[in-house]
Formats: structure tokens, C-alpha cells, sequence
């Protein structure tokens, strides 16, 4: 809680680059007076060492070669989230992290056991990491997402030279085709351009949402003007990319009344991921 | 804290904005920010 306002960060990892070793999650949840977290698992494989290392050999030309390196099929581990879920589920939880991207009967049984079994309440998906086309690659996970009644959330940001943008009108073709579909859309205003672009789309599609973290102070605003209180998350993506501290200060200059202040903060995501548990 | 460490120097800043308050002139936005200098830029 800050200042009277109950915190729910709905986009966390479970380490990173801003967390010292030594501390666990909670800790750091606490540190920053954050009530719960919406937590994921993090994806190694495009750290910047690695970057470095691909970059260094194509060196002066090649640069289609770089996509090579990518792992389009495989998917990431979630036993550590797992473990965090199952010793503090009142504190956090889990969001599972899929690559739709031709996935294995396996892949899906796992997904479902962590749905069903292991109390996760969300999708989360990088179609940039998995080079996934928007909306084509979505079909099967975002019926999956109805079918649990949980949200599925798609990061948002500038794609790799090589790749096709993860533009505003191609998620709007997906929310339009799955009206029951509870679709969190990150990163909402990680540009000012991107944001107006999702202020052209979404102003009659009620079933997305969207989440502030490494957003343009300016740009949440305008989200929250041009959406409603209702339909904008605070989320951190702490601490791998930021602290909660910086990401919590862009809302807090807004001027926002306490009500809506309770609903991006805390409200909205507890309604999207409360409304189903199994 | 960073500003009472360091001299800043905002290589980016426009003259006004939704986050200048209209009370306040720039210098004083630069002020309570411990800004000593800014490349101001247009509006």
C-alpha cells in the first residue's frame, strides 16, 4: 500500500537485473510496498550477452542471419514462478508465459495442468522474442484463454529489423474476433505513437485492457482519458527492465482522483484474474 | 538522491506541457527539479 492505495503490480518477473540475489521476490514486493503481483518466468535466451555474442558474429554484413538464432518452438521453464505461487499464493500470481507458435500436445497439457492445477491465471506471450504473426498465431490460445476465463497478455514494443511490427490494427482484429476474449495488451504506451494508435482501434472494444509498464507518463494519461480509469493496469516488468518505484511514480503525477488511482493500481487486475479460480 | 549529486544538464525540454504546472514559469519547473541547464527545444 501507498498512500492509502492498495498496489497490484500486474507485470512482474521473478528475477532480474534490479533485484539483488539475495533478496527474494516477496522482499523486493515489500521494499516497494506492493500488496500483490501478477509474476512470470523470465526469458534468458535473448539476454544482452547473448545479443552481444550474435551481433559480434555477423560483424560488418549478414544481419538476415540473425533471426537464425531465435528458438521460435520451445518453451520457457515456470517451476521457480510455481514454487513462489504455491508459498504465497495470497501475495502472488502465477501468469504463465506460452509461445503459441506451433505448439506440441505436451505444451498444451502443461499449460492446462499450470492453469487447472497450479493455480496460474493468465497468458502472457512476447510475439516478438517468439516471431509470432499477429493475429493468425493467437487463434488456438486466445479460444484456450475463454475457455479458462483468464486474460491473455501480449507484449508490445518496436520488432527486430527482420520482423513483421506488432501493430495496433492487427490485436484489433483479434480482439474484434473474440469478443469474450480478456485481452491485456502491455506496454500500452511505450510510445506516444503506439498509444494514439490504440486509442484509433479500441475506443468501442471493451474486452481489452491495457498496462502501463515502460509507458510515457503522457501516454497513460491519455489512456486513461480516452479508455477510462476502468480499463488501464499498472504493471512494473521489475525487476528485470525497472524498479516498481519509477513505473508506480508515472501514474502518481497524473493528478488522477482516488478512485481511479484504485483502479488502475489495484482494482482491474484483481477483476480479471479473480473471476475464475479452479 | 542523484540531484544533490550531480549537476544536471536537460539536453531535452520544451517550453510548456501538460506536466508544467500554469502557475509556474520554466526556470522554476527547472528549479524544483535541481536542473542548473536545459537545451530548451519547441513546443
Amino acid at each position: 500500500m501507498i498512500d492509502g492505495i492498495n498496489i497490484w503490480d500486474a507485470h512482474m518477473h521473478y528475477m532480474g537485473r534490479f533485484k539483488a540475489r539475495n533478496k527474494s521476490i516477496i522482499e523486493y514486493m515489500d521494499n516497494y510496498g506492493i500488496d500483490k503481483a501478477v509474476i512470470t518466468t523470465l526469458n534468458k535466451t535473448t539476454s544482452m550477452k547473448k545479443l552481444k555474442s550474435i551481433l559480434g558474429s555477423n560483424s560488418g554484413g549478414s544481419l538476415t542471419d540473425f533471426s537464425a538464432h531465435f528458438d521460435l518452438t520451445s518453451q520457457l521453464d515456470h517451476e521457480p514462478v510455481r514454487k513462489i505461487v504455491s508459498q504465497y499464493p495470497r501475495r502472488v500470481v502465477g501468469f504463465y508465459w506460452f509461445n503459441p507458435k506451433d505448439p506440441s500436445e505436451e505444451d498444451w497439457d502443461l499449460l492446462t495442468t499450470y492453469i487447472e492445477a497450479y493455480n496460474f491465471r493468465g497468458v502472457k506471450t512476447q510475439p516478438t522474442v517468439n516471431m509470432l504473426n499477429v493475429p493468425r498465431d493467437y487463434y488456438n490460445l486466445a479460444e484456450f484463454c475463454i475457455a479458462h476465463n483468464i486474460p491473455l497478455y501480449i507484449h508490445t514494443g518496436s520488432s527486430f529489423f527482420f520482423q513483421k511490427a506488432i501493430r495496433a490494427k492487427d490485436l484489433y482484429r483479434l480482439a474484434k474476433k473474440y469478443p469474450e476474449l480478456k485481452l491485456i495488451i502491455g506496454h500500452a504506451a511505450h510510445s506516444m505513437e503506439y498509444c494514439i494508435n490504440l486509442l484509433t482501434y479500441f475506443s468501442e472494444t471493451k474486452n481489452v485492457y491495457f498496462e502501463t509498464s515502460c509507458s510515457i507518463p503522457y501516454g497513460i494519461l491519455a489512456l486513461t482519458k480516452g479508455f477510462g480509469s476502468e480499463r488501464v493496469i499498472y504493471g512494473s516488468d521489475s525487476p528485470p527492465a525497472t524498479t516498481p518505484e519509477i513505473e508506480i511514480k508515472k501514474i502518481k503525477i497524473l493528478n488522477l482522483n482516488k478512485n481511479q488511482l484504485e483502479n488502475i493500481f489495484y482494482n482491474n487486475i484483481e477483476k480479471l484474474v479473480s473471476e475464475n479460480q479452479f | 538522491m542523484l540531484k544533490k549529486e550531480f549537476a544536471l544538464f536537460d539536453s531535452h525540454l520544451h517550453t510548456t506541457g501538460n506536466f508544467l504546472p500554469p502557475d509556474m514559469n520554466l526556470i522554476e519547473y527547472l528549479d524544483k527539479f535541481n536542473v542548473k541547464k536545459a537545451g530548451k527545444g519547441f513546443d
